[in-house]
């Protein structure tokens, strides 16, 4: 058996390019083709034989919450026993005759469908709330173990004996689907989305769009993301908010996420801030500095609103204002610029240019 | 003096037509800001390890997703200028211009090009107060 020793510069050289590869895994859209879906399904069936298990069937979802209410409602309804032999007895019950009274027959006979299915449906949504997580596999959004596995065995060289990396293979298959829910004799597996945003801040990958959905499947589900921040739906689609709702919402984060959708300038006429001052804008000249107070429920933190003058047109030709809070200690606008910049007063009151 | 036009060409990018190809971009020695970013006069801290900008220049903001970005370049005959990253919370990196020299700071989108004269200079970005400092993504 081969060990890796140390970890050398040579090793670390690869890790960029290695990530990239298996990021790119996790941002993969597109639903499954009938090839991949067959990779999909050979390889739960390997992963349920090694861990000694009969093989599963495959229920193929087109979202995450379609494979988790699917797989727990399974789960009950096949353990209550209300399966085919009910099924086959309603069909031949409701063809028998006409007429209410033999529909009445039938629905007695059967025992008052469909109240005897609300319960199993119910119980069924109810486990699934409690027991998602411990059944579930992230499939592609949830394959750093793949990547680091396979870049100590590619990269890396280790060697280990026996199946172990047959098992890795395994689990590589997997990723070429979404998530999925693992029970005994079945498995649902959700299809990769059919959209999906990012952005890039330094080093960090979040969601986010700002007019649609960051992330959906092919059955409709959706969801929405500014910046990282997960929002509903209305925030994003059509106008966003209104400051009647923003002053309503409960979450901080999303609030801000709001008053962004639909820009700082709108949110100042619309909310009727006090303008506590204004300074011309060093080196962008013409424009203005505007400081602003907001109601105390916007944030939990005192902040105050910069208002600020783009220093170039944008592609419209017109030169757009954007907003940035400051700590509400603050009452001089070229002191707030300064402080967004961290630097003294006096070197942002000497701007020769903005662009 | 570049124009523009020269000085977006130096990332291969055309100019957009809500700017003026032919507008000159001034040498400045004073504090400038370009969106998120400003550059001001300061002396460079010791032991920082300065690397000559390269033909390609140097994308000044790590890590940005691609499209649009500020980029660092050296201005016409001025092979002398250098740079360093730092990315240490605001304060992007140190840029040093000699004497006769200038240093071209563009913006891939909306804000054309700053340029630099001879000096010592550090280049840092904008942050905001929310329920913690946030930076500023332009």
């Amino acid at each position: 058996m081969k060990r890796i020793e140390a970890l050398t510069d040579e090793h670390r050289a690869t890790f960029g390019e290695w990530v990239e590869k298996w990021v790119a895994v996790g941002h993969r859209t597109g639903t499954l083709t009938p090839a991949e879906w067959a990779t999909v399904d050979a390889a739960y069936r390997r992963a349920y034989r090694f861990a000694g298990k009969p093989e599963p069937a495959l229920i193929r979802s087109r979202s995450p919450l379609a494979a988790c209410v699917a797989a727990h409602v399974a789960v009950q309804v096949s353990r209550d026993g209300v399966g085919d032999g009910v099924g086959d007895g309603v069909w031949a019950g409701v063809w028998a005759g006409v007429g209410a009274g033999v529909g009445d027959g039938v629905r007695d006979g059967v025992g008052q469908y469909p109240t005897w299915l609300h319960e199993p449906i119910k119980a069924g949504l109810a486990a699934a709330k409690q027991s998602w997580w411990d059944t579930h596999w992230g499939g592609n959004l949830w394959c750093d173990w793949e990547a680091w596995a396979s870049w100590l065995r590619d990269i890396g060289g280790l060697e280990l004996t026996g199946d172990l990396w047959q098992r890795l293979d395994c689990s590589i298959d997997i990723t070429t689907a979404g998530p999925a829910w693992l029970f005994g004799g079945f498995a649902a597996v959700s299809d990769r989305p059919t959209v999906l945003h990012v952005e890039r801040v330094g080093t960090v990958t979040r969601m986010h769009c700002e007019d649609g959905p960051a992330i959906a499947w092919a059955d409709g589900w959706a969801l929405h993301f500014w910046h990282g921040i997960r929002v509903p739906a209305d925030l994003i689609e059509g106008d966003g908010w209104d400051t009647d709702r923003i002053l309503r919402e409960d979450n901080a984060e999303i609030r801000r996420a709001a008053i962004e959708r639909k820009g700082w300038p709108w949110f100042v006429r619309a909310a009727g801030l006090t303008e506590i001052a204004t300074a011309p804008d060093p080196g962008n000249s013409g424009n203005s500095l505007r400081l602003y107070d907001l109601p105390e429920q916007i944030f939990d933190e005192p902040v105050r609103l910069l208002l600020c003058t783009n220093g170039s047109p944008d592609r419209s030709g017109a030169r757009r204002d954007y907003g940035l809070t400051v700590p509400a200690d603050i009452g001089d606008p070229v002191t707030a610029a300064a402080w967004t910049y961290d630097v003294p007063r006096e070197t942002y009151a000497l701007l020769q240019r903005r662009t | 003096m570049h124009t523009y036009a020269t000085a977006l060409a130096l990332s291969g990018i055309t100019v957009p037509a809500h700017l003026i190809a032919d507008a000159e971009v001034p040498v400045l020695t004073g504090p400038q800001a370009q969106g998120d970013l400003l550059i001001f006069p300061a002396p460079l801290p010791s032991g920082i390890d300065l690397k000559p900008v390269p033909a390609p220049g140097v994308q000044v903001v790590h890590g940005e997703s691609t499209g649009n970005t500020h980029w660092l370049h050296q201005g016409f005959d001025s092979a002398g200028v250098r740079w360093a990253r730092v990315d240490t919370g605001q304060v992007l990196g140190y840029l040093s211009v000699p004497d006769g020299e200038t240093a071209q700071l563009i913006h891939t989108d909306e804000h054309g090009a700053n340029a630099v004269g001879a000096g010592t200079y550090v280049i840092c970005r904008q942050r905001e107060q929310a329920d913690e400092i946030r930076m500023v993504a332009d």
